[in-house]
């Protein structure tokens, strides 16, 4: 990726180019300006040939075809040449085959060359008039290429040295430059490449190379619909790339972004496999807004945003499907890490508003490996490892939790019976189950092997790859989920090179064998409860633990991504393209609840069921483009027009099977006494886009970029179907200015801004339409099928829109071995997409419709990337990353009559949270306290809004290279106020109440009169200051957590070694992913985990689930 | 040279053409055919089947939410006839006859869930009038239905409120004010006589089941309809055409059997898909062992000894259970809550409330004291009382009343809306909860919030 041609020039902007697929043409060209230069002092031999010739205004070409049959000589050309020739006259016979040539060439404006058995065409410089004085101009001609001769260089400045004329090389690197005889040299220069001084030494064609300048400024970075460079971008962009990725042990690309990625907040949603991953860039927009804040991704140009029109909005595959222990599904599971080239993360307006409508929550693109030219390569990985738990909820022990139960009867003033106090009075006072070991106390074993074979030649490339990975669980029981993906990718270009296209298509099966529930949610069972009671039967005081091992949760998912990418050259600088895809994921699921698992109390309610869901969703992706490059001036010129045709088509059926009379029959419906349907879903989505881009780059100096989108979406109503979004991007790279030269130790210098308008429709489809909707089969009359009218009709329903704007300065010093990028950005998104209330009289009480509040998200992006050492044997390099971001309401008219009156304020976050504000214990009752109003606590009026504090976020990684190992570490930090004890979040009884273990922290609670602790009292009496409790600030404050994500420890076999295997590289790593995480909150596992099906509230860790589990993995990359 | 010109060309003409592919096909790309679980809006009404799917989602939605549940509890409760045994403070706000007007029972079961239900009747009535292509049986039925609808709702929402806006179109208006009690009965008339000439004698659906509306359904409603409105005469008139009834046969059942699905008493009942009363099941316990906590509903402690001696509908129709020391009276008209396959659906209406209807109006129009009296005896006679020993205008009319304390209740608030439209319940209700009683609690609120949203309306006397 990084040693590719495009650094001069950002308006070869197709992601065609750095798939190292040009071929034959380049080639020729290449072969042909070789032959030139090295063959042209060969000088001509005799031919003996003979060659008859006979033709009047005979096409040229027919007349070449005719030499080459007479002669056996072979003519090399290119197209255009021909294009230039003129019609030929001639009658030759028996002539030898130079003199043939002669008169075939006379009147052409057309010259050859004759090497070995090749005939070679070149064009005539055309032959000037010779003024008498001054001395004639020197044409001089050549190419400039990159040095493995591989791309022609275009936006080269060539400068006569000692002059201020020069010209710039045109879209193939070719130029043409008139100097003075008495000029001796010519300056090469191009932004990214090391400068050159060519000696003319009389010449009328020098072709040049150019090496890269080694800058991290040079790495390509992909943008909407085009490449462009770090250095030349105009948008905010932060990218990871392959490399960056193999150093982590992850099963879902989106988690190597952690810690990773400035203005980019990840969570998970627990640690298991499949588990859903929530992405929110710049901040959520969403408050009360129903639109939802999931990024646009897309993956090599097809879009794999799958929300379905699930509410709340997101994009998990089981939205309309059931749920195992893993809770939401995420559909980049499915996406194998090793497959993907780069992630490119879109923030701006500049960067975003070419996606419309769909830009607002940020775009992720990921583009994927692809064949490269050359010997055909094998490389497989394979590694090995285990995943623990790294951190258990410190709970009390039997002795403190009878103690605390004993409290709970004494403060009530009740007495313990075998009745309300098993714990107290049957169970065995000693025993003692560490419940948190026993289910979630194993070891996960991870295998991952990939196989890949790429290669290609100049007209062909390809890859191929598989990955087999088998991740287990730490649950007891042999629960895992199993991958298999396959992935081809095949490119080729026409010899003339007119044509190329790609083809690439992924095909992944997941199978999530798991149970349905979290085993790690039984943290707070009794530690003396046993599984059984005396008699042997099960125990069933509270749910039987062991019962969960029969309730069983099984999916299969297949996903199938295609995307076809094509280019036709119609002219020169005038490219037309095309890029068509198809994905279709298809979720197939069984959750089990066997009677055997119920208490069999109830066993008039205890039958078996099962849910069985199947749901597909099929999208595909019509976008033809035009593409224009042109040189104006000192200026390039790129130019780009295209249109999007989009479908989604969701099919899903929801249904439940009751009343089996064998239990072992459990997964077949057939077997089910009755039936029903929940739902049967099935909604489409379409969407289409005219979209423009234009950028003009002004000597590598200035930039100006300007975006256009017009949208139309199905999911808005006929009067505001469309709508229109843009964005403006400039970049002064001031450290080009002449005056700047002087700065030394500043090589780079950048200042950029952008403003655009971008919009959101990720809400439910067919909302704007009244309609009458069929009601399953639950809610039928007399057999009959019932129709509820439903949604009143908005027609001016329309898009959420976000404007964006961006200041950002990025400056390099001492040759870019330090690189600092800063960002302020402001998104206001309005005209949000939320219900809005109309008195009830009208049949309904609220509609979905748009409406003019202003929510902010504010804030500060910083990256710094530096090479601390760099030697022969030693290189050290640091990037740090920091955002700090700021939610905030500006306006929403109607606030105080609406039902969020109470919720939301002008001036706060949309996600702020109120709070009783607790005064501690009293000492006489050990009941808690609060401040009020009157003395009792009121929901509306003594509820304080909880502190904020100042949240931010960052990362820094570190790597280290001495000589073949090769050592990386990251970390990561969230600052941020949160619950502070995670096991007391829903807990809205006293301590003792019930059956209910509780963290080490309540062993500082009241006691007896007189005790001044932080926690009120035990007790078995309820009441309701303790639901209070639960909503106030005793549990509130810094949460923050700082996590050591990832180390990775590469050692490359030393090549010598290596050859002697005959393989061309190996090495051997050993991974570590969340080794070790330090929270300010001890009681819950991960403070990251956020509860499934919520919609916003990421990382707020108010939620107690199976964390990220501690991976440590060894592996073996050989390529041969 | 030439051939660069007309390719120069040709990519001018491939420009133009592709963007008048592009611009023309875009508006009409994004045009998607109606879901395949929906049906448009102005689509519904055109065949007999969808409209018919329309209409029965009143039905079914009626059954299934609560909503039609609480027009008996609210009422119940407010009156001297149920009291809850939830903590809830809203519901304790009825049962102290002390409602505030942020009550969200009021908000949600006296004003929204209601104009729910009258938008849906009143997109019913807009769509089959208006529908060229129904088979005109079909049209006739599912309007008079239609038209049951909205008036069975405003005739709670008026007794309740008092001064409610008359929406009666399928776009209402979200700022119409209210119009006068007299103007809401004016409609329910009226749309129950276009109900009762509209509808057939014979039920639609599943005829044994009296599932649908029917023509006597109607004039059972409209008789309701006329005695409230003091309007004697026709009250008598429409209660005698369903007691005299004969293409329908209607008859007072055995006690234990009156509320069974194939009670010949019923005049309308919701069939619901359970096999048991969705609002009947709130007077029992959700456990299949009664002995254990009481239900949401209770009989209100003193209820039991209005039953004369010898009443078989005190033990027919109220049993009890002690729970913590406390002894709960609770309504057992219906016997099942929880069965998969029952014999009970929710009763709308039934023929005892047609005899007590008569006999109220011959006793108010006082030359027929004797009719009075046998209808009355009728309902007596069935629960095994000996017959009524009033003979005059005034005792007669007590004694109707009575009657209809203990015969309807847990039905509908009958009890309530009778202690307000006779005027007593400023007396009954305010000796039994003399701390919290005021005059002006015989009308509900007007929510709170509604009048936020809506400015025109005027809050009632009182709030």
């Amino acid at each position: 990726m990084k040693k590719e041609c495009t650094r001069c020039n950002d308006h070869r902007n197709s992601p065609e180019l750095y798939r190292g697929s040009r071929t034959i043409l380049l080639a020729m060209k290449i072969t042909t300006i070789l032959l030139f230069v090295t063959c042209l002092q060969v000088g001509a031999k005799g031919y003996s040939q003979k060659v008859s010739l006979n033709e009047r205004k005979g096409s040229f070409e027919k007349v070449l075809q005719q030499i080459e049959k007479q002669s056996g000589y072979v003519f090399w050309y290119e197209d255009r040449l021909l294009l230039k020739a003129n019609p030929v006259d001639i009658t030759v016979k028996n002539v030898p085959l130079e003199e043939a040539l002669e008169t075939v060439f006379r009147d052409q404006p057309l010259g050859y060359v004759i090497i070995g058995k090749t005939i070679a065409l070149k064009e005539k410089q055309p032959v000037k008039a010779i003024p008498e004085l001054p001395p004639p101009p020197i044409t001089i001609t050549g190419r400039v290429l990159t040095k493995d001769g591989e791309k022609p260089l275009p936006g080269v400045t060539i400068l006569i040295k000692g002059k201020v004329t020069g010209t710039l090389t045109n879209a193939d690197g070719y130029y043409s430059l008139q100097v003075a005889i008495t000029d001796k040299a010519l300056l090469f220069s191009c932004i990214g490449m090391k400068k050159q001084e060519v000696l003319i030494n009389g010449r009328t064609e020098i072709n040049v190379t150019m090496e890269e300048e080694v800058s991290a400024l040079n790495e390509l970075q992909v943008v909407g619909y085009g490449v462009t460079s770090k250095r030349l971008n105009t948008g905010s962009v932060s990218s990871i790339n392959s490399v960056d990725l193999a150093k982590q042990t992850i099963t879902n690309p989106l988690t190597a972004l952690q810690g990773h990625i400035a203005g980019m907040q990840i969570t998970q949603d627990n640690g298991l496999p499949g588990g859903g991953v929530r992405v929110n860039i710049r901040g959520a927009s969403s408050g009360f807004s129903q639109a939802g804040f999931v990024p646009l991704y897309v993956i090599d140009g097809v879009p794999f945003t799958l929300f379905n029109g699930g509410s709340p909005t997101s994009d998990n595959l089981n939205a309309w499907g059931t749920s195992g222990a893993n809770g939401n599904l995420s559909p980049f599971s499915m996406i194998n890490a090793e497959d993907i080239e780069r992630i490119d993360i879109l923030k701006d307006g500049d960067a975003t508003a070419i996606y419309g409508s769909r830009g607002s929550n940020g775009v992720v693109l990921v583009t994927t490996k692809k064949g490269k030219r050359g010997k055909t390569a094998f490389n497989f990985n394979v590694y090995n490892g285990t995943g623990t738990v790294n951190h258990y909820i410190p709970m009390m022990n039997t002795q403190q939790y009878l103690a605390m139960r004993t409290a709970a009867f004494g403060n009530a003033g009740t007495t313990p019976t075998t009745a309300n106090a098993k714990d107290l009075t049957v169970w065995d006072q000693n025993a003692y189950t560490n419940w948190q070991k026993w289910a979630i106390g194993g070891t996960s074993h991870i295998t991952n092997a990939t196989f890949a074979v790429s290669g290609g030649d100049v007209q062909n490339t390809f890859l191929f790859s598989s990955t087999y990975r088998k991740e287990g669980t730490v649950f007891p029981g042999s629960y895992n989920n199993t991958t298999f993906s396959s992935r081809l990718n095949a490119g080729h270009k026409t010899l003339n090179d007119k044509f190329s296209i790609n083809l690439s298509i992924n095909y992944a099966f997941m199978g999530n064998n798991l149970p349905s529930y979290d085993l790690s949610q039984l943290y707070n069972l009794p530690p003396n409860y046993p599984l059984n009671n005396a008699d042997g039967t099960a125990n069933w005081t509270l749910t039987n633990p062991a019962s969960y091992f029969l309730k069983k949760y099984n999916s299969q998912t297949t996903n199938l991504i295609s995307n076809l990418y094509l280019v036709y050259k119609l002219l020169p600088g005038l490219n037309l393209k095309a890029n068509l895809g198809y994905s279709l994921t298809r979720l197939h699921q069984t959750s089990t609840n066997p009677a055997s698992s119920q208490n069999p109390a109830t066993a008039s309610a205890a039958t078996n069921r099962l849910t069985y869901t199947d749901n597909d969703n099929g999208n595909y992706i019509i976008e033809p483009q035009i593409e224009y490059l042109k040189t104006i001036g000192k200026g390039k010129l790129l130019a780009l027009i295209g249109s999007t045709f989009q479908q989604n088509k969701s099919t899903g059926v929801y249904l439940n099977g009751v009343g089996y009379s064998n239990e072992a029959l459990i997964n077949s419906l057939l077997a089910a006494s009755s039936i029903t349907i929940s739902y049967n879903n099935n909604s489409l989505y379409k969407y289409t886009a005219l979209f423009g881009k234009a950028t003009y780059n002004w000597d590598n100096k200035y930039i100006l970029d300007g975006t256009f989108r017009r949208d139309g979406s199905s999911r808005f109503g006929e009067s505001n179907r469309f709508g229109n979004f843009g964005a403006l991007g400039v970049a002064w790279l001031f450290s080009q200015e002449a005056f700047m030269k002087n700065i030394k130790f500043l090589s780079y210098g950048k200042l950029r801004g952008s403003y655009g308008l971008t919009g959101n429709d990720q809400i439910m489809n067919y909302q704007y339409y009244a309609s009458y909707s069929v009601a399953g089969s639950s809610s039928s009359y007399q057999g009959n099928s019932v129709a509820y009218p439903s949604n009143i009709a908005n027609p001016n329903l329309q898009w959420e829109t976000t404007k964006k704007l961006d200041f950002a300065l990025e400056l390099g010093f001492l040759k870019d071995r330090v690189l600092l990028k800063a960002d302020y950005y402001r998104n206001r998104s309005s005209n949000q997409l939320t219900y809005i209330s109309v008195p009830s009289q009208t049949g309904t009480s609220s509609y979905l419709g748009n409406l003019p509040a202003v929510i902010q998200n504010a804030g500060m992006e910083f990256e710094l990337n530096t090479i601390n050492f760099s030697s022969k044997d030693f290189k050290w390099t640091t990037s740090i990353n920091l955002t700090i971001n700021r939610n905030k309401l500006i306006s929403y008219p109607g606030l105080a009559t609406s039902s969020n009156s109470t919720s939301y304020f002008i001036g706060f976050p949309t996600d702020l949270i109120q709070l009783y504000h607790y005064t501690g214990v009293d000492p006489q009752t050990g009941l808690p306290t609060f401040k009020t109003v009157t003395g009792t606590p009121n929901y509306n009026t003594d509820r304080i809004k909880a502190p904020i504090g100042h949240p931010y976020y960052g990362g820094i990684s570190n790597s280290l290279t001495y000589k073949n190992f090769t050592f990386d570490f990251t970390f990561q930090y969230v600052h941020r106020n949160g619950y502070l004890n995670n096991t007391l979040a829903m807990n809205y009884s006293p301590y003792g109440y019930a059956y209910t273990n509780q963290s080490t922290a309540i062993l500082n609670r009241w006691t007896a009169i007189g005790d001044k602790a932080f926690y009120p009292a035990a007790s078995t009496n309820s009441n309701s200051l303790y639901s209070t409790l639960a909503s106030s600030d005793y549990n509130w404050g810094d949460a923050s957590y700082f996590k050591f994500k990832t180390a990775s420890l590469n050692y490359s076999i030393p090549k010598q070694w290596v050859n002697k295997l005959k393989l061309s590289e190996a090495t051997i790593y050993l991974q570590g992913q969340n080794l070790f995480t330090s929270a300010k909150q001890k009681y819950t596992y991960d403070p990251e985990t956020t509860q499934p099906g919520t919609g916003s509230g990421l990382g707020t860790g108010q939620y107690v689930a199976l964390p990220q589990l501690r991976t440590i993995v060894i592996g073996l990359n050989v390529t041969f | 040279m030439k051939l660069k010109y007309i390719n120069v060309r040709f990519i001018k003409v491939a420009f133009f053409v592709l963007f008048a592919i592009i611009v023309t096909s875009c508006k009409k790309y994004v045009d998607i055919p109606i879901a395949p679980n929906k049906i448009a809006n102005a689509d519904v009404y055109k065949t007999d089947a969808s409209a018919t799917s329309a209409v029965l989602s009143m039905y079914s939605y009626s059954y299934m939410n609560t909503s039609i549940g609480y027009f008996t509890y609210l009422g119940g409760l407010a009156s001297d006839e149920l009291q809850t045994t939830s903590s809830d403070a809203a519901l304790q706000e009825f049962a102290q006859s002390a409602v505030t007007t942020t009550n969200s029972y009021v908000t949600n079961y006296l004003w929204a869930y209601p104009y729910l239900l009258i938008r849906w009747s009143n997109l019913a009535i807009d769509g089959i009038t208006n529908s060229t292509t129904l088979t005109p049986a079909i049209k006739s039925q599912l309007l008079g239905e239609a038209k049951f609808f909205r008036a069975f709702i405003y005739f709670h929402v008026v007794n309740y409120i008092g001064n409610v806006p008359l929406e009666l179109i399928p776009i209402p208006s979200s700022n119409k004010s209210q119009s006068s009690p007299a103007d809401v009965w004016k409609q329910i008339i009226s749309d129950l006589k276009d109900a009762e000439s509209l509808l057939p004698s014979a039920y639609a659906g599943i005829a044994a089941q009296r599932g649908r509306v029917n023509k006597y359904a109607a004039a059972a409603l409209l008789a309701r309809a006329y005695l409230y409105t003091k309007d004697y005469a026709n009250a008598e008139t429409e209660s005698s055409n369903v007691i005299g009834a004969t293409d329908i046969t209607y008859s007072l059942a055995p006690l234990a059997n009156a509320f069974i699905s194939t009670s010949p008493e019923t005049i309308l009942q919701f069939s619901t898909l359970y096999g048991y009363s969705t609002f009947g099941s709130a007077f029992r316990t959700s456990s299949s062992a009664n002995n254990v906590a009481p239900p949401s509903y209770v009989l209100y402690p003193g209820f039991s000894s209005s039953f004369e001696a010898g009443d078989q509908r005190k033990i027919a129709w109220v049993d009890s259970t002690t729970y913590n020391a406390k002894k709960y009276y609770r309504i057992n008209k219906y016997k099942l809550n929880t069965a998969t396959a029952g014999n009970e659906n929710s009763v709308i209406l039934r023929l005892a409330e047609q005899y007590l209807i008569r006999a109220e109006a011959r006793a108010q129009i006082n030359t027929n004291l004797a009719g009075a009296q046998s209808d009355l005896n009728k309902v007596r006679n069935r629960a095994g009382l000996a017959n009524t020993t009033a003979t005059i205008q005034t005792t007669l009319l007590t004694a109707i009343a009575n009657e209809r304390k203990v015969e309807l209740f847990g039905e509908f608030s009958h009890r309530w809306f009778d202690l307000v439209r006779t005027g007593q319940a400023n007396t009954v209700i305010g000796a039994l909860k003399p701390a919290t009683w005021k005059s002006t609690a015989v009308l509900m609120p007007v929510p709170y919030d509604q009048i936020l949203l809506n400015t025109n309306l005027i809050q009632n006397t009182g709030y």
